[in-house]
């Protein structure tokens, strides 16, 4: 098969990314980093801390606040995702770290809002949230609800605005304050807070449309 | 749970591409430009590493570093699988190509050692004792460097970005399945005006290597990026160019890349804005400034 000199610089990872002061694990591939794990090699581990700390870093402690908090979470990461791949070989490493350190730094956020501790951006954004859930029906009496409503999200967030759609996943998937989502975008807060408030009302409708009850 | 919790909690489960078009860092890790200067012990251990690799060059003439490793095809196999009929070179970030004539082939073998650690990411040595150990080889600017590889090279005016740490760098590759070194190019990234691009020549070093290099296109598509606008445009040189401006979800916006060849060498330059048409624009801008 032929190969030519394109296929061997991957989208992202070579010095067209900017942040190339940082270390070299920026540099790193992810199919090789994944490469590395399904080696059991130890030192993927540090190479996605390079590459990604900063990322999932920024995800734990915008949901918990508390820096300690989320360091533990990714330092939680790192075993889990050893423990993971292999066999998983994530499509976007990145974006699956970062997903996994959600859902840790949400199950610590559960557990401390139980102890009347924790906090951080995330109340902020579940009451926000609830703009667009409404006030109807429970959607998880459904078995299949979790499935229709990831589907129905999927499908929303494809259809916006890439602007939109990337300040609304910072604001309520990185649970980036609206300020950090302004000063990323460069835009106003109120610019941040319009868009958000647009974007949620279309959710809503969207969510109708499909059938759960707002 | 309510439905908004619930909400919250789907959102954690959706298409990890749109996660990584929304990527965040955390602020401490946001780019901090600066460029490093090369210092004296650098230069010499670099002047070193030029005389071993090629009695072409002119060592006066050169000055930077380059890091250099040479893997056997047994190495080859444990980064991975590929299994070179010689063996490759790989500089520095790995996403390099190269310039390299077959006249230095043997003194390049002769610098093989073998490596503990062939994917180097175990590497912790800092820039400057890689230098020292003769490892790094750079240019300053992308003029010395095709001075260096003195094969009628194009050149410009723009001065090094800050965002590039270490200077234009030269490559060599043999090509993965092909024997002997079949290419050698260079890399830089520049400031111009109120915009960067990146600057990637390659030499091939035979004519089956040029259609090789010449098959890109269909290459980009292959990586699956969502969206892929090409267009045949003639330079005000009289460069035939293909742009291919391709989408780039991670950092939201268009990276336009202009290809050509000229006099053997294939040349590409890159150019990434917010805006599909800036990006674009910017590309053609540096076309017609090559001279």
């Amino acid at each position: 098969m032929e190969r030519t000199i394109l296929e061997k610089i991957p989208p992202g990872t070579d010095e067209r990314d900017e942040r190339t002061d940082r270390g070299e694990g920026l540099f790193a591939e992810d199919a090789e980093i994944l490469d590395r794990f399904f080696a059991r090699d130890e030192g993927a581990i540090g190479i996605c801390r390079d590459k990604y700390g900063g990322r999932c870093r920024a995800v734990a402690e915008n949901i918990l606040g508390s820096p300690e908090d989320a360091e533990e979470c990714v330092s939680d990461t790192w075993l889990r995702a050893w423990r993971a791949i292999p066999p998983q070989r994530p499509r976007f490493l990145g974006a699956w770290l970062a997903a996994v350190t959600r859902r840790l730094a949400l199950d610590r956020y559960k557990a401390e809002t139980a102890e009347k501790r924790g906090g951080g951006e995330i109340r902020l954004c579940l009451d926000e949230l609830a703009d667009a859930a409404g006030d109807g029906d429970p959607w998880n009496t459904e078995e299949d609800a979790r499935e229709r409503l990831r589907d129905v999200l999927n499908r929303f967030l494809a259809g916006e605005r890439p602007e939109a759609r990337r300040i609304f996943l910072r604001r309520y998937w990185y649970a980036c304050s609206v300020a950090e989502c302004a000063r990323r975008e460069g835009k106003s807060e109120a610019a941040v807070k319009m868009s958000l408030s647009r974007t949620k009302k279309r959710l809503r409708a969207f969510l109708e449309k499909e059938g759960f009850s707002v | 749970m309510k439905n908004h919790e619930l909400l919250f909690d789907v959102l954690g489960e959706i298409d990890p591409a749109l996660i990584e078009e929304a990527g965040v860092e955390a602020s401490e890790d946001l780019p901090r430009g600066r460029k490093r200067g090369i210092r004296p012990a650098v230069l010499a251990a670099a002047v070193l590493a030029v005389v071993l690799l090629s009695t072409a060059a002119a060592a006066g003439v050169f000055s930077g570093r380059m890091r250099v490793r040479i893997y056997t095809e047994e190495e080859n196999e444990k980064l991975g699988g590929i299994r070179n009929e010689v063996y490759r070179m790989i500089l520095d970030d790995w996403s390099g190509y190269a310039v390299l004539p077959q006249d230095v082939t043997e003194e390049l073998r002769k610098l093989h050692r073998p490596d503990p650690d062939p994917s180097g990411r175990a590497d912790t040595r800092s820039s400057k004792e890689r230098a020292d150990a003769g490892e790094i080889l750079l240019f300053e600017s992308w003029n010395a460097a095709a001075q260096w590889l003195d094969c009628g090279m194009l050149t410009h005016g723009w001065p090094l970005s800050e965002y590039m740490p270490d200077g234009v760098k030269v490559w060599y590759n043999n090509g993965e399945g092909y024997r002997g070194i079949e290419n050698v190019g260079i890399h830089g990234q520049f400031a111009a005006g109120d915009f960067h691009f990146f600057l990637d020549a390659c030499i091939p070093l035979n004519e089956e290597a040029v259609g090789i290099y010449n098959g890109g296109l269909a290459t980009y598509k292959a990586y699956g990026y969502p969206e892929v606008v090409t267009e045949e445009w003639i330079s005000p040189q009289g460069f035939e160019t293909t742009i291919v401006t391709t989408s780039d979800n991670a950092r939201g916006g268009w990276m336009s890349n202009a290809h050509f060849i000229l006099n053997g060498v294939v040349y590409r330059i890159s150019v990434f804005d917010p805006d599909f048409d800036t990006a674009a624009a910017h590309v053609r801008e540096v076309v017609e400034g090559l001279a």
